[in-house]
């Protein structure tokens, strides 16, 4: 799982959101790639139900993604 | 051997005239400049919004006076609801005299943005193409291309429009409009892409935005200039004037 740090785009979003719900935000579009390898396995150890899904270790993972493109978008590096 | 201006005539200052004030939009675009008035044009304004349209034609401005309406979200173009029944101008695409429907692989492009200097009320507007103009169920519509809103004498802030959805330009002083692309068919609506510029025709930013439209086969397909307001509670008092600048060209990109 990747962020594609060359399509970072600061805008004004109006759309749905992951449940479907209409959103309207202003802040910055970042677009992450999970890898069709990835997908299965993520899948099957998240159960939306339960509050401690995903691990912590998948958690960790994803966050580091935006959080390390955001860092580095913000920073201009 | 032509002559290029070196001073500004009214400033003095090196690199030629300055650009006209007010509405700054480019004065070479692409395409066709839209005349509201021309008559190819109809209007379906279910709310009666609409009390003239006049047009310049040496600045290509469609000064649009308005009748009270709003606020509601119905009138904001760009947002994701239900019904959209701002006023709207329709006419049925033809590219070299064939009528285009949802079956063809049509490209349009565009010019298109706000006057700057028109500021009577927070205002939005749309400009592309749709699958039924005539409706207020924005399902129904299915409309693409460009969009805006303008906080009055603010901000304006550029758009790619996608039926009941939009991306916008961050807000900026500089903002004025935005040279539009967009791909409309067969069977589906997909990618809009805009860059955007300033009063001298500086770019400024890039928006692009997938909206994956399942088209109806086989219906007609129509030019659309929609107008509205900024946000759903924004209010249009009597006598209001929104001035719109659109161009606007259309291929028909065949296969091999």
């Amino acid at each position: 799982m990747v962020a594609d740090q060359t399509q970072i785009l600061p805008a004004f979003v109006i759309a749905e959101d992951q449940h479907g719900d209409p959103v309207a935000i202003d802040g910055i579009v970042i677009p992450v790639i999970i890898d069709n390898d990835e997908i299965e396995g993520l899948l099957d150890a998240y159960d939306p139900a339960a509050s401690a899904s995903p691990t912590a270790a998948d958690s960790r993972v994803i966050a580091r993604v935006v959080m390390d493109s955001l860092k580095r978008y913000i920073e201009g590096a | 051997m032509g002559i290029v201006p070196v001073f500004d005539p009214t400033t003095g200052a090196s690199g030629g005239p300055a650009p006209a004030a007010g509405g700054g939009i480019d004065p070479d675009p692409a395409g066709t400049p839209i005349n509201l008035n021309d008559g190819s044009w109809t209007l379906y304004d279910p709310l009666s919004m609409v009390q003239s349209v006049a047009y310049d034609s040496g600045t290509n401005q469609n000064l649009i006076t308005l009748n009270a309406a709003g606020p509601t979200n119905d009138l904001v173009w760009t947002a994701t609801s239900a019904t959209h029944s701002g006023a709207r101008w329709y006419r049925a695409l033809s590219i070299d005299g064939v009528a285009m429907t949802t079956d063809d692989p049509i490209t349009g492009i565009y010019t298109f943005g706000p006057d700057h200097a028109v500021t009577d009320y927070n205002s939005g507007g749309v400009c592309g193409i749709c699958e039924d103009p005539t409706t207020t169920v924005t399902a129904d519509i299915r409309g693409t291309g460009a969009g805006f809103i303008y906080f009055g004498g603010g901000n304006i802030q550029n758009a790619v429009w996608t039926n009941n959805n939009a991306t916008f330009e961050s807000s900026n002083a500089l903002n004025r409009y935005a040279r539009l692309v967009n791909f409309f068919g067969p069977s589906k609506a997909r990618y809009v892409a805009a860059s955007t510029f300033d009063a001298s025709g500086n770019l400024r930013n890039a928006l692009q935005r997938d909206a994956n439209l399942t088209l109806t086969a086989s219906v007609p397909v129509y030019e659309i200039v929609g107008i509205g307001t900024r946000t759903g509670a924004d209010t249009i008092t009597l006598n209001d004037q929104i001035a719109l600048f659109a161009w606007s060209t259309f291929l028909r990109q065949v296969g091999a």
